[in-house]
């Protein structure tokens, strides 16, 4: 999957690519290094939020004024990324893409993602005090001052929901903008469940200390 | 006096010989003897006057001095657990930070004229 994801992405004239491989075993590491792009090894699997927060530090250290975060499973659509940066140069810190705003892929979301998907937002606006659109959605993009404002806690799943809530605490500006999401087996494989409910919940908790 | 009352005064003066001989090894940090002394010193009067505990049992209002060992026992196997979880949480970002640092450390970029220098406006993340 993520040849074609990163093929899409030079295509479009996207040079600055950081891979972040979070201790894959399968061949990413020879199908990335055939590509003209930053390649991050986490030596032991850290989970998605310390592959992003490793991801954004190096973008950072590299002066980075725009960091994006696209996933490598080939659900986000390059052409979207335009739509974040614009934002971005409109002076928003932070973008967020969402899944359920208008022209975007709502109708290609199985139902029962859907239902986990309203569980978090009102998990998120009870719990975390934050309200937003699509809180568990990983397309998302951070200014450069954004980056260097807030680091997450949480290595894995809850990042989502602790990004949101930084984003409140900073008192940082964002929007929130409608993306296309593609879901194929491989992407709904590799995504959330239920079973990740209480992890996430559990990390959201326990990072609090 | 019982075999077990025995067996937990012998107990809990050995303890305190070991205490005494940690201290002056220099092997304890002063609030931990103190915890330890407290602790042996408490053994050491419930061995010999059992009465204490559940004169103490019936103050807290559980009835009986064992059930109240019961209950404190829970309630600081509670406390430790949640102790060693923050502890292991705790590790984890250290270990998180560790593999971050030598990732970011041991970068791969593949020889290409084209490339863009990193300074130009896009950059991506995967």
């Amino acid at each position: 999957m993520i040849e074609s994801v990163l093929q899409k992405l030079l295509a479009a004239n996207y040079f600055n690519i950081v891979v972040v491989d979070d201790c894959s075993r399968d061949q990413t590491a020879d199908i990335v290094k055939k590509y003209p792009v930053f390649y991050l090894r986490h030596i032991i699997n850290r989970g998605q939020g310390a592959a992003l927060r490793t991801g954004t530090d190096f973008a950072v250290e590299r002066a980075a004024e725009i960091i994006v975060h696209f996933d490598a499973d080939g659900q986000m659509s390059v052409e979207d990324i335009g739509r974040f940066v614009e934002s971005l140069n409109g002076g928003m810190d932070v973008v967020l893409g969402s899944r359920f705003l208008a022209n975007s892929g709502e109708l290609t979301m199985p139902w029962h993602r859907k239902l986990l998907l309203s569980g978090a937002k009102i998990f998120n606006y009870l719990v975390l005090g934050v309200n937003y659109n699509d809180p568990q959605n990983g397309f998302r993009a951070l200014s450069r001052q954004a980056a260097q404002k807030f680091t997450w806690k949480n290595d894995r799943m809850a990042h989502c929901s602790e990004i949101l809530r930084l984003i409140k605490i900073n008192k940082l500006s964002y929007q929130e903008i409608p993306v296309k999401i593609n879901y194929s087996q491989y992407s709904l494989k590799k995504g959330q469940g239920f079973k990740d409910v209480w992890k996430i919940v559990w990390d959201l908790f326990i990072n609090k200390f | 006096m019982t075999l077990l009352q025995y067996v937990l005064i012998v107990l809990s003066l050995l303890g305190l010989l070991n205490l005494f001989w940690q201290i002056r090894r220099g092997n304890l940090e002063w609030l931990a003897s103190i915890k330890w002394f407290i602790a042996w010193i408490a053994l050491l009067v419930v061995a010999i006057e059992p009465g204490v505990a559940d004169w103490l049992a019936n103050l807290f209002g559980t009835g009986r001095g064992a059930d109240l060992l019961i209950y404190g026992a829970i309630v600081f196997i509670f406390l430790l657990i949640f102790k060693l979880i923050l502890k292991l949480n705790q590790m984890d970002r250290q270990i998180s930070q560790l593999v971050s640092y030598i990732a970011k450390h041991n970068v791969y970029l593949k020889d290409d004229s084209e490339k863009s220098d990193s300074t130009s406006q896009n950059n991506t993340v995967l």
